[in-house]
Order: structure tokens, then sequence, then C-alpha cells
């Protein structure tokens, strides 16, 4: 950042010279220091399995049984965290990138960022002894409500349509995120209400005997469906976060240039913004896979830790780091169960560093184009 | 009333001062009231009841402080075979190779002290039909092994004939870094392995509670950890006797999935012990050190054991 | 048709509108279940007395109700207490089968050392080998109060004792056995102790259960005493404060079921605290080397895009380089090297504040490295132009100029390191978490702060209350009370991150990297 200045023309004394070389190069030194110790952690991942793996001190064929569960595990809950939260931070940010007003907007994402403080072991605790149970208890209320809410939303589009303009004026698109909050609330009383008798009408009065029975499904109390929603939770804020800049971060005259030819809001964004921002939308998601992957306490204490291999999202899975967690501290370091662990650590951290990498790298690009396009960001 | 509380605070005063010079002479014409640090490392299951022992140890001699290392069983041949420790609670039996080395290191062996009995109760929800099993059924439910004798995998409830109960059995226990999780498989899947489809909690309370919440449940857990949101199975043997998970049937061992917590003692024979092991071991093996062995949750001794284990240390057998 | 389009958005529209209302829906549904479950706890709620079919009666606090299967009603599940009497103490009973139920003025709490509580009738007080059989009710409950208020101050005076005299003495005699004025001392502390014993035992209460069974409680044991009956609005609600007090200001009890999380509060804070102190120098030093001093190449820019991206490697991994390096490596030579004669069990070579503190540095560097370069970035090019060319060095312009401009930028990304610390609970669980370390990490005792020693923390402590516990059903409450608390802490911090950073924002205008 600071040229070096042209010593020869500044006033400067010579010890002043030296003690100020010295000092950037003691800033240099710590700078230099501090960053290779952070890049050590895959470098001490990588020593202490490498060789381990190369003597061929380790059966393979083991470490594929040990290994194999808990890759899919990890893999199957990102899956469905990512199936729960891609959409709604999707829709979140397009909402407060095109359609709330900029005073909203500036209230909202502070809020949507405090989604994203909330501790791991706090999601995990709720989802995992107080949700899964609820659930189990009130499957067919809750498998009823993921198709009632999106429906509910679509009829508060219908009547607000029939609404008398002085209230869609106050009722506006633009504060519609808000204003649905209790119309949603009520929908999911509704629900809930109606489950019951929706349950005695379609099912036979239990939903998880005709699972079991019909479809063969086993439901099991702690599993894949509730990693997803409590998994979303958590890392649905940082994808919102980042589509959301990339979404607002696209020039606004390509906007205005569509409005202009005559296109609804919903028909820019479709057509001119999304494209435009698809690069960084990408690298959103990448990242919040990336967070999923990695995510610790709510596997741990939702996910039930059984070491299967389905896709079914009612039932369990066990991920790697969930099993790092409990079981390193017990293992005796040089062990087989050790090196294993480290492996599914070298794994776990190989991963995201790719997953985030790509989507720096996509970043960096789009920032570029952004600018070819003379947006501001 | 007033008066009399006046006289009794004086008497009380009376013997308060008689009690601080008598406390005084005896300390410091004879140092018999025990002083030190105990530094105690081992098992993880004990260290509730260990902590609670050392609690009440300060109660009855202010002196002695218990110092408590709670790193899992493991911990504990190794700290008392390098004399680091002189005592190691422990969940299990040491094994030979690690009496071994206590042995060689010091030239005697490692004095083994049982100071109570856990047990593990098979567990299912409190509305359950199903009263006992036997144990090729346990495995049978838990394992993919069935190293004890069972037919075919039990999958479902309907396959041991509990009326009124359909569905898949949902497996719930420990994860294998617990002593439980290697207890269970020892003595009830005859050392086979568990099935996949077990659910690894980390945590016994988490057993409990997936339990309470789910009909079609079954998990095991120690004995501390039974709730009445819960159903602790009998198990039966060979004979059809069936043998519920009691203080009672633990204690005898007729109960099969029990287990000994033990205290090992580095101890040269013919030495007595010192000062503060010897308060402690006193109180452990006495029978307030034994209520608030039940108080947590564990089995207390028989009473002709104590008595046999207080002579055995040259406790004093008259006043357990 | 073209008008219709042009004049509403589409369904997709709405849908996005409701993807917001469910996130913000479901973020207000957690807060509201935690602040309502962890507040309430602290409530002294009412007790029923209950009558059932079969001419039993039961006395407890009706915690929670389930369906009974096959439609058959439901059932409730009550907090009686009395676990000496029963043995546990829930009991689960179906809806139907309760006959009457009311709440008698005369029914006590007594919050007990062991076997935690007792409801039922207080039925008289006093001297434990000459108990009345009968005792008015009211004077029974005053004298029960005097007492208890009496063992208040005599059990405070025994703890000091046991804390400031007698633990010092143990120590001093534990590495001088003869030194015969710490073994006089001692014996007058025992002396003293052993009064204070006397002085508070001796009472007794004379309890009854509400189907009549009795039971003589020493007094000493019983640590409060409430008829929430009986209490009004008002003293519930001071009842409530104290409670909350408590909660924030004691140790935990009966394996983490009872009690408070004092130390739990204590451990977190000295933990992030540490952590700040390590993480700031290293974290500021980074990234000025990065934007000041480093050549701005590709290389320079490739290593941003991976410090970027350590931010996104899982709190485990850095959990497993922890332990690894630090606790294994580090650790393990610190023993061999200085605390060869506590081997094997370690002194240095086991998780500790100090590895737990480092392991989080570690973590939450980036976070600092990149709000402090973003800060750095955004401060004109003319400033330090300015500085030079009056002809200061550039480490004059740096600490003169630059570095202060960039202070709220630190500022932020040291709170939002701090917030993300305190959060972190994976990391711990390999690195230095006790389960119950009633010992704090800082005393009286030479080198004051104990950083070898394990500690206890907010976000470990739910976890290990939740799953390790003995009856989750009875530490429940405490586990939403401590969640409430870690997320009110978090959610402050994030708050003065974010208040910084707007403030910060809208004093300097934005200045893209060149």
């Amino acid at each position: 950042m600071i040229e070096p200045p042209n010593l020869a023309s500044a006033p400067r004394s010579p010890w002043r010279r030296r003690f100020d070389r010295l000092a950037t190069g003691l800033i240099a030194a710590g700078g230099i220091g501090v960053i290779v110790a952070v890049m050590a952690i895959g470098a001490f991942l990588v020593v202490e399995v490498l060789p381990v793996l190369l003597a061929g001190r380790l059966d393979m064929e083991r470490v594929r049984v040990a290994l194999t569960p808990m890759a899919w595990g990890t893999l199957k809950a990102a899956l469905w965290a990512m199936l729960f939260a891609v959409p709604l931070a999707l829709g979140a940010a397009i909402h407060s990138a095109l359609f709330m007003t900029q005073r909203l907007r500036s209230r909202m994402k502070p809020t949507l960022e405090m989604m994203e403080a909330m501790p791991g072991v706090v999601v995990g605790f709720v989802a995992g002894l107080v949700m899964a149970p609820w659930v189990e208890r009130h499957l067919a209320g809750v498998l009823t409500l993921m198709l009632a809410l999106p429906l509910g939303v679509l009829l508060a589009a219908g009547l607000w349509r029939r609404l008398p303009s002085g209230w869609r004026r106050g009722l506006s698109l633009a504060r519609a995120g808000l204003w649905l909050v209790p119309w949603l609330l009520l929908l999911a009383l509704v629900t809930f209400a109606l489950a019951p008798w929706l349950e005695g009408l379609l099912f036979g009065g239990d939903l998880r005997v005709w699972l079991d029975r019909e479809l063969g499904l086993d439901y099991s109390t702690r599993n894949a469906m509730i990693v997803g929603v409590a998994m979303g939770f958590a890392v649905m804020p940082s994808i919102y976060a980042l589509a959301e800049d990339a979404l607002s971060g696209v020039p606004s005259r390509l906007g205005e240039g569509a409005h202009a030819l005559g296109a609804t809001r919903w028909q820019t964004l479709w057509r001119v913004v999304l494209p435009a921002a698809s690069p960084g939308i990408f690298a959103a998601v990448m990242i919040g896979t990336g967070r999923a992957v990695g995510e610790t306490m709510i596997v741990l204490m939702a996910s039930g830790n059984a070491a299967l291999m389905s896709l079914s999202p009612f039932e369990g899975m066990r991920s790697m780091a969930a099993g790092i967690a409990v079981e390193l501290p017990e293992a005796v370091p040089g062990s087989e169960a050790y090196v294993l662990l480290m492996l599914a650590a070298l794994l776990l951290f190989l991963f995201t560093f790719l997953v985030n990498t790509l989507a720096e790298v996509v970043r960096s690009r789009l920032r570029r184009r952004y600018r070819w396009l003379g947006g501001a960001a | 009333m007033i008066p009399f509380g006046k006289a009794r605070g004086r008497r009380r005063l009376w013997h308060s001062a008689l009690a601080l010079l008598l406390a005084w002479a005896m300390s410091t014409a004879h140092g018999d009231e025990p002083v030190g640090t105990l530094g105690v490392v081992g098992s993880d299951t004990m260290a509730g009841l260990m902590l609670r022992w050392g609690e009440q140890l300060s109660e009855r001699h202010p002196g002695i402080r218990l110092q408590l290392q709670a790193s899992g069983s493991a911990s504990a041949p190794t700290a008392l075979a390098a004399g680091t420790t002189r005592l190691g609670p422990m969940s299990r039996a040491m094994s030979d190779s690690e009496r071994e080395a206590f042995h060689q290191r010091h030239g005697y062996p490692v004095l083994e002290v049982e100071v109570a009995r856990d047990a593990l109760a098979v567990i299912v929800h409190r509305h359950h039909a199903l009263e006992s099993l036997r144990l090729e059924e346990i495995d049978a439910i838990f394992s993919t092994t069935r190293r004890c004798g069972g037919d075919e995998a039990i999958l479902r409830w309907e396959q041991l004939g509990v009326a009124g109960r359909g569905g898949r059995i949902e497996l719930n226990g420990r994860n294998p870094a617990s002593g439980s999780f290697g207890l269970f498989r020892q003595q009830a899947l005859c050392g086979g392995s568990y099935s996949p489809r077990l659910n690894e909690h980390p945590g016994s309370a988490a057993v409990v509670a997936a339990v309470t919440e789910s009909r079609e449940a079954i998990g095991y857990v120690g004995l501390n950890h039974l709730t009445p949101g819960v159903k602790a199975l009998a198990i039966e043997d060979g004979e059809g006797r069936r043998h519920a998970p009691a203080a009672e049937t633990v204690r005898q061992g007729e109960y099969p999935l029990g287990r000994a917590l033990f205290l090992y003692v580095n101890l040269p024979p013919g030495e007595a012990l010192a000062g503060p092991e010897r308060a402690l071991l006193d109180l452990i093996l006495s029978s307030q050190g034994q209520r608030t062995v039940a108080e947590m949750g564990f089995v207390a001794l028989a009473e002709e054991h104590l008595t046999a284990q207080r002579e055995l240390l040259g406790l004093d057998v008259t006043r357990p | 048709m073209r008008r219709r389009l042009a004049r509403s958005e589409g369904p997709w529209a709405w849908l996005a509108a409701g993807s917001v209302a469910l996130s913000l829906l479901m973020l207000g549904g957690l807060l509201l279940l935690l602040a309502v479950r962890g507040l309430g706890h602290f409530w002294p709620v009412s007790v029923t007395l209950v009558e059932l079919e079969d001419g039993r009666l039961l006395a407890g606090q009706a915690v929670r109700e389930l369906p009974l299967e096959h439609r058959a009603g439901r059932e409730r599940l009550y907090f009686t207490g009395n676990r000496d009497l029963d043995g546990h103490v829930w009991h689960w009973l179906p809806v139907d089968s309760i006959v009457a139920s009311e709440r008698p003025a005369e029914l006590v709490v007594l919050e007990r050392r062991r076997h935690g509580a007792f409801i039922g009738r207080l039925v008289a007080v006093g001297e434990s080998d000459a108990l009345p059989s009968a005792q008015s009710r009211e004077a029974a409950w005053a004298r029960l109060e005097a007492r208890l208020a009496e063992l208040g101050g005599l059990r405070d005076e025994y703890d000091r004792l046991r804390r400031d005299v007698l633990r010092p003495l143990i120590r001093r005699l534990d590495a001088r056995p003869d030194d015969t004025a710490a073994r006089q001392a001692l014996a007058e502390a025992n002396a003293r102790v052993r009064e204070l014993q006397q002085a508070m035992d001796g009472q007794a209460a004379l309890l009854e259960s509400v189907d009549g069974r009795r039971l003589v409680q020493p007094l000493d044991e019983v640590l409060r005493a409430w008829q929430p009956n009986a209490m009004s609005l008002g003293e519930k609600a001071g009842a409530w404060a104290r409670g909350v007090w408590r909660f924030l200001s004691e140790g935990p009890r009966d394996g983490n079921t009872a009690g408070g999380v004092w130390p739990a509060i204590f451990g977190t804070v000295l933990m992030v605290l540490l952590m700040s102190l390590l993480v700031t120098p290293f974290g500021v030093l980074a990234a000025v080397y990065l934007n000041e001093v480093a050549h701005q190449g590709r290389l320079t820019n490739l290593v941003r895009i991976a410090v970027r991206n350590l931010a996104g490697v899982p709190s485990i991994v850095y959990g497993v380089f922890g332990l690894g390096v630090f606790v294994y490596g580090i650790g393990g030579t610190l023993d061999d090297w200085f605390f060869s004669d506590a081997l094997p069990s370690p002194t240095f070579g086991t998780g500790g504040l100090l590895w737990a503190s480092l392991t989080l540095a570690l973590l939450t560097l980036p976070v600092v490295i990149v709000a402090t370069e973003e800060g750095l970035a955004r401060i004109p090019v003319q400033q330090r132009e300015g500085a030079l060319a009056l002809g200061a060095t550039r480490l004059e312009t740096l600490t003169r100029v630059v570095l202060p401009m960039a202070v709220p930028a630190m500022l932020t990304g040291v709170i939002l390191a701090v917030a993300r610390a305190a959060g972190e609970v994976a990391p711990l669980m390999l690195v230095g978490v006790a389960k119950l370390a009633p010992q704090i990490p800082v005393d009286g005792e030479f080198p004051f702060i104990h950083l070898d020693r394990k500690f206890m923390h907010l976000g470990y402590h739910i976890f290990d209350t939740a799953f390790h516990g003995n009856d989750v059903q009875a530490a429940l409450p405490l586990v939403y009370a401590t969640a409430l608390l870690l997320v009110m802490v978090i959610l402050v911090l994030n708050l003065t991150a974010i208040f910084l950073r707007h403030y910060f924002r809208s004093r300097h205008g934005v200045q893209p990297r060149p």
C-alpha cells in the first residue's frame, strides 16, 4: 500500500531509517510467521496421516469400513441441510435485495446475522432434545406444514390482490417479510389443529405406522430431517448474507434498463439480475456447504450417530465431525483409531478448503465482472 | 423458650471451648488428626462418587483435601504403576498386564478394594408391555453377530410377540469411547459387534431421554440413570428365572449385566495405611460411605463383604 | 394477461417474502422458547395436591403433559421430590385418574443438600433429640425460617474458613510436614470447624409427606424453604430475582442438576479474555503485513484468499490441530522438561485453559485478520501519502496515522472473534473443558492463574448437562437457562460489533481496493 518513499530526498536521519527498516522487517517476519502458523493446520494433518498411510500400517479395508459411513453421513447431513437452507436463503436474499425498502433492509440484515451467531450447541440442544421428540409426536402436522406454508403464502398473495387499495398500500410487498409472520403463525396453528383429522383420513390414524407398512420407511427420532432443519437454520444466514451481497451488487443500470423495457421486477430479476449474480450465488451455496459439512455440535446432538448408509430423511446418520469430537479425546495417540480420526479431520479440511477456494475464486471473478459492467461493488 | 435457649447457648459455648482445648491438646500431643492432600487418578464414571466421598471426608477431617483427576479408568493403572498416585478408582477390574506392570515396578501386587457395584439396565418406554428379555434376545436385537446364540436378527417388536406393539426397534446406546459401550458388548453381545442401526448417544442421559420419548425405542444405561420415564427390563436366565436390575440382585451377582467398581491401592505388604488414605477407606467402607453409594444410584456392598474388606485393610472392624 | 403481470409480481415474489417471514419466525420462536423456559424455571411454581382414583395422595409441580397411546387420554408428569422416601422424584400420572386437585397453603418445599427437594408438610422444628410431635404451623415455620437464616451465616463462615484458612495450611503442610506453626494453626482451625459443625447440627425438622409418611430432616442439610402456595405475587417475584442471582453466582450442585453456573461463566470469560489477548496482536500484525508491507502481487492475493478460506475450515479441525500440536506436542514436551516428576499424570500434556485459548485464538485469527485488513484498505491512500510527504518514515506513518484510523475495524474484528469463540464448543471438547471443575482456574495459590487447569464453559455445560447428567428432565430447565445466558452474551457481543462497524462505515466512506 505504502509506496517505498524516495529515501534520498527525504530529510530523515540514518538511525530513523535503520529503525524503520528493522521494524518493517519485524512486522513482515511476524506477519509471515502468523500466516504460516495458520497454514500449518493442513500440514500438521498431512504429517500425522500420510506416513502411516504410505507405510501401509493401516488396513485399508478397515479404513473403508470405518470411514465410508461417516463420509456418507457427513454428506447426507449437508445435503438435507442445503435442501432446507438454500431455497430459504435465496428467497430471503432476493426479497431483501430487490423488494425491501432501504430502511427495512438495513434492519433485516443484522437480524439475520444474529441468527448466524446462534451457537451450534444451543441449536443442537433444541433440535435433539426438544424438537426431535416433538416432531415424532406431531409427524403428520409437521409434514403437512411443509406443504401448507408455501401454499399459504400463495393464498396470502391471492387474498392480497382482492384487498382494497388502501389496505394494499399498508400491507405492501416490500413489507411482506414482516406482515407474513403472523399469517404464517396462524397457518401453523390451523395446520396442527387439522393434522390429526387429516392423519385419520389419509393414513389410518398413525402416519408412522402407515410409512412403515406402505412404504417400508423406518422413522427414527433423530433423523436427517431434524438435522436438515436445524443445520439449515444455522447455515442459512451465511448463504443469505453472501447471496444478498451478490444480488444487491448487480449494477443498478442493468435492472433499470429492463424496467424501462416494461419488465416486472420479478422478470427483471429472473432474466437479468439473477444471471448476472449467479457466480456470487454459487459461491454463497459453496460456502454454506462447507459450513454444513463441518458443523459438529448440531449433528452430534441431533443425528443419533447411527452408522447407517441410507438417503432416507427419516433415518439418522453419523458424521465425521461428530465422530472426531466424541472419540478423539479417548483415542491413544498413534493408535489405529487415532489415525483414522486424523484422516477424517484431514478429509474435512481438504473438502472445506477446496470448496471455499472455489467459492473465493468465483467471487473474485464476479467482482471483476461487476467492475467491468460499471457497478460499485 | 428464650431463657432456655440462652442457657443452652452458654452450655454449648462451654462444650465448644472444651472441644477446642481437647482438639488442640490431641493434635499437638499425638498429631492424631490426619492431614494432607489425597491425589486420586482414575475412572470418570466414579468421579461423582469420589467427589461426594471427598466432601464427606473433609467434613470428618477438615485437614484432608481430595484432589481428583477423572480421566478414565485406563489412567489409573499407569499412574499407580508410576507411583504418581497411591489410589486409583476403576470401573472395571485391572487386566493381567496392568497388574503385571505394577508388580514389576514395585515388587508387590496392587491391592484391590471393591467399593461398590453397578449394573447396566436394558430399558424401554414406560408404557411398553414387555417385561423381560433373554440374553440371546438382547444380543439378537443389538448385534449383527448373534454370538450368544440367537437364531435370527430381531428387527421388529412383532418378533418378540409383544401384544399391540409393532414397528421397528429403535436401538439406543453409548458411543465407543464410553465404558458402558464396551461392558455391554462383552456381557450382552458376547463380544460381538453392534448393529449399525444403533444410535450412539454421547451420554447416558441422552439414551434415557430418547427412550422416554419414543415407544419404539430400546436402550441400555447404568442403574444410576434410571427414571420413572423408562421401564427397566428383567433378564431371563436359561431356567426361565427373571432377574430384575435391582440392588439386591446386583449385590448377589444374580443379575447378569453387573460389574464391580474398584479402588486400587498401592500398599506394600505388611505396612499400615497412611493417615489420610486410611481415613478415606475407612469412610468408603463404612455405612455412611455405602449410603452415599446408594444415594448416587450405585449398589452398596453387602455387610459381610464390607467387614471382610475392612479386616483385610486392617481397619477397625467393630465400628463400621 | 399482460396487464395483470405488469401489475402484480407473480407468485415467486411472494414466496421470497415468505422465506424472510419464515426465517424471522424461526429465530423468534427459538429465542422465545429459550426465554420462556429459561427464565420460567426460577419462578416458584405452586404445588398441587393430587388425589388419585385409588386413593393415593401426591403433592408436586406439574411439568408436562403428553397424549397416551391409542387416544386413551393424556398423562401428566409431576415433579414430586422426596427422593429419600420414593426413590425417585418424578411421577407420570394419567390425567383421567386424578379425581381431585387443590393447592393447600401449608405445603412447603425444602431445598436440601442431599436427596434434592422435599415437598410436603412441616410438622415441627426443634432439637433433634427432643423433637415435638406437633406444633402450630406458624410457630414451626417461623422457627424454621429463623434457624435457616442463622445457618446461612454459619455456613458462610464455614466455607470461608475452609477456603481461606484450611486449604493454604494443608498445602503448606504438604510441602513441609514438620512445620509446627502451621500444624498448630491447623489444629486451631480444625477446632473452629468442629465448633461450627456442632453449631450447625443439632436441630431438625419433622416432615410429613402428603400421604402421611414422616421423616426427621437435620436442618443443616436444608438450604432453603418456601411455601409456594402461600406466597403473594410480589414475594414470588422476589424469589424469582433471588433465584436468577443464585443461578449466576453459585456453583453447580447434585451433578449439575441444581445450583448455578458461576464457574462456567468465569471459565468462559477467562478463556475468551486470554484468547483475545493472544489473537489481537497476531491478527493485527498479519493484517498489517498483508496490507501495508507485503508486495501487492499474485502471491499476496493467494495468501489473502487462503486466510479467508481458513475462516471456513470447520472448528473441529482446529480442535484436532490443538490436540495434536498443543496438547500432545508442545504440552507433552513441556511435561518432559519441567514436570517430569509428576509424570505419567500430565500437567500441560492434557487439555487446559492455555491450550483452549490458543486453539480458539488460531480459530478466530482469520476473522481478526480479515476485519483489520478491511479497515486498513478503507483508509484513503492520501492519508498515507500525506504523512510520508511530511517526512514520516513508514513505521511512523503506520503507528501514528494508519493504525489509529483502523482501530474501530480491529475492535470489530476482535469482538466478532470473541462472539465466535464464546459459542464454539466442539474444539473445546478436545482441548480442555471439564465436566465439573469446582475450582475456578484463578486463586490465591501461586501463580494465581492456572493455565494448565481444566475449566468449565457455558457451551460445554449445556452439552454436558443435557447429555451426561443423571436426570435430563431435572436438568432441562437449567440447560434452557444456560442456553439463554450464552445466547444473550453472544447477541450483545454481536450487536456491539454491528454497531461499531456501522459507526465506522458512516464515518469513512468505502474505498475499494485498487
